[in-house]
């Protein structure tokens, strides 16, 4: 008990210094914008920067947007703007625009700055993965006669250039949302709570933590990460089909999962074990309570997996991809 | 009787047509009408005056130039059977099943009516559906196609990977459906949707030009995910070409260590 109460005691402590560290050096600003067309589901883009970013859904349909910047000027205006509000200058730290019921913010790419970002429970949220695209406007509809989408070859010739498609450092936690989300991320983690929607997140360092409330519609979705674990609660009456590839680690459910494939991708020599595993997927759902795919790597040419199973008959199709983790397809409420 | 109906009645009265009982009241009307009488005098002398024309007689001359003209068709004739001969005999032919009587006729009509309708709902409820089926489904994957293009041309990567997953629905993709999967791994911006497309390729890796293409792709991949998907599928359908690439790839410092580690088991495979 004595314990207990001393660590309630640090953490207390810890959770103080943090905070007011934090709210101490850093500047804040508040910017209230409206998409065009509340009616229609409007989008929240953030297209490039470093710094955690906060969305969470609320009862309202203004965007709030508040920006948090540890920029030296920032902190410590000189005197004799005493009594005066900034309304501009080179250390700004977002530039916001709304167009065509899309707010796109676009960090300063020199300076960290986090972002807590209060939208409408129905907002589309889309996370980088999309700064090539944007440089040509309206790209996505632009097709020639031969089918090719010219700003996907513009994309193309800018990946050739080396600039990458998502410009992005910080954790991302969104809470709350009914739209679609999209995440591309370079660094950091993905959590995301009470969703809706259908989500496409890829983190190339990061862990991502993702809770679905319900799923709306048969949307296709996609969890990739590179160094980092997966861990998804489904609604469990979701009726999807996922496929789960693992590299070095294994794939955990308490699903009830039709195995429909689990064959041992790379190594045909140990079908002993490619054959033990289609055996017990191939038939009826079964409980697959216990690692799904993955295989101690001392075996000869065992080396990752992939499986795909039927979640309550199978539906659209989740694709989860870990190189350095662990995959979880947790049973939710 | 007024004066008007007496006239229409002259001409009978003359020639002696009339019955007894109108002959009488015109006989009576024209001893007292002078205009009648007059009528009635005047048209009697045209009558006479008619019967005085002799009747002609036909001349020896009209005589010989009727055999000549009968000689004449006669010659014709025979100088153009055929033609005549089989139009007449067709005819005849016809005419011997054509029924006289006017019944007969309804009824044939009736029937061959009937026999075509019957004829026409044969055609459309018995080959009919099939060929509307195949249409039909060709129109379909023809739809399907379309809508899978411009799914992946969309914005919102969702769009895109519901345009990946239906593209493995498609059982006979042509050229140009490839084509935008292909461009698609090598240019999609997002990460995932480079992914679904390898695992949506798999299905047409039978082909070479997707072979050569997956083979080429590998090359450009800058994500490690995609790398290692691309390796994985080429290993598993044995693509020998791809050994060079997974040298390549091998060598490459800049290359990160679990896809080389896969590279290499790839190499095994395929070897």
């Amino acid at each position: 008990m004595k314990r207990f109460v001393k660590k309630i005691w640090i953490t207390l402590l810890v959770l103080f210094f943090t905070t007011s560290v934090s709210y101490a050096e850093s500047y804040t600003e508040r910017k209230v914008m409206k998409f065009n067309n509340p009616s229609k589901t409007g989008i929240l883009k953030i297209v490039s920067g470093e710094g955690n970013i906060t969305v969470e859904g609320y009862d309202g349909n203004e965007v709030i947007i508040e920006t948090k910047s540890t920029v030296e000027n920032l902190l410590n205006p000189p005197d004799k703007a005493k009594g005066m509000k900034r309304i501009s200058g080179s250390g700004m730290t977002i530039y916001a625009e709304e167009e065509n019921n899309t707010i796109v913010i676009t960090r300063s790419m020199q300076n960290e700055v986090e972002l807590a970002i209060q939208v409408p429970y129905n907002t589309s949220i889309r996370c980088g993965g999309e700064k090539t695209g944007e440089s040509v406007k309206n790209a996505g509809q632009a097709v020639t006669e031969n089918g090719i989408n010219i700003g996907m070859m513009v994309n193309s010739i800018l990946a050739s250039l080396n600039i990458p498609g998502g410009v992005f450092g910080g954790n991302i936690t969104i809470g709350n949302i009914t739209g679609d989300i999209e995440i591309s991320t370079l660094e950091g983690n993905i959590t995301l709570t009470n969703i809706s929607g259908g989500v496409v997140a890829n983190a190339i360092d990061g862990e991502l933590l993702i809770t679905f409330k319900k799923i709306t519609g048969d949307k296709p979705m996609a969890f990739s990460t590179i160094d980092g674990d997966i861990d998804v609660t489904l609604p469990s009456d979701i009726r999807a089909t996922v496929t789960a590839k693992n590299v070095e680690g294994n794939t955990y459910t308490d699903f009830e999962m039709a195995i429909t494939s689990g064959i041992n991708d790379i190594d045909s020599k140990s079908s002993r074990f490619s054959n033990n595993l289609s055996e017990a997927g191939t038939g009826d759902p079964k409980v697959v309570n216990q690692k799904l795919s993955g295989f101690p790597n001392n075996l000869a040419g065992m080396y990752g997996n992939t499986v795909t199973g039927k979640i309550n008959g199978g539906g659209a199709e989740i694709l989860m991809t870990t190189v350095d983790g662990d995959i979880f397809i947790r049973k939710g409420k | 009787m007024k004066c008007e109906t007496i006239q229409a009645n002259i001409p009978e009265y003359l020639s002696g047509t009339l019955d007894s009982e109108t002959s009488q009241q015109v006989k009576m009307h024209i001893s007292e009408c002078t205009t009648c009488r007059q009528k009635v005098e005047a048209m009697n002398l045209v009558w006479s005056k008619l019967e005085q024309i002799p009747e002609e007689e036909p001349g020896f001359a009209v005589r010989s130039r009727f055999y000549h003209m009968l000689e004449a068709y006669k010659i014709g004739m025979n100088n153009a059977p055929a033609k005549k001969a089989v139009i007449e005999r067709v005819n005849e032919w016809l005419a011997v099943w054509w029924p006289r009587k006017p019944v007969f006729q309804f009824g044939i009509t009736v029937a061959v009516l009937i026999l075509g309708i019957l004829i026409g709902f044969r055609m459309n409820f018995g080959t009919g559906p099939k060929n509307e089926i195949t249409q039909l489904k060709d129109e379909m994957s023809e739809m399907r196609q379309l809508v899978t293009l411009s799914l992946l041309t969309r914005p919102s990567a969702i769009d895109r990977l519901q345009g990946v997953a239906m593209s493995k629905d498609i059982i006979n993709p042509d050229e140009k459906h490839l084509s935008a999967l292909i461009n698609t791994l090598n240019t999609d911006p997002n990460v995932n949707v480079r992914l679904a497309v390898v695992t949506a390729l798999e299905q047409f890796s039978d082909t070479l030009w997707v072979r050569n293409e997956l083979v080429q792709s590998l090359e450009h991949q800058q994500s490690p995910l995609v790398q290692i998907y691309l390796i994985d599928l080429l290993a598993k359908i044995r693509e020998q070409n791809a050994l060079e690439t997974l040298k390549t790839i091998i060598d490459n410092p800049e290359t990160m260590e679990p896809v080389k580690k896969r590279a290499r088991l790839g190499m095994e495979k395929i070897i």
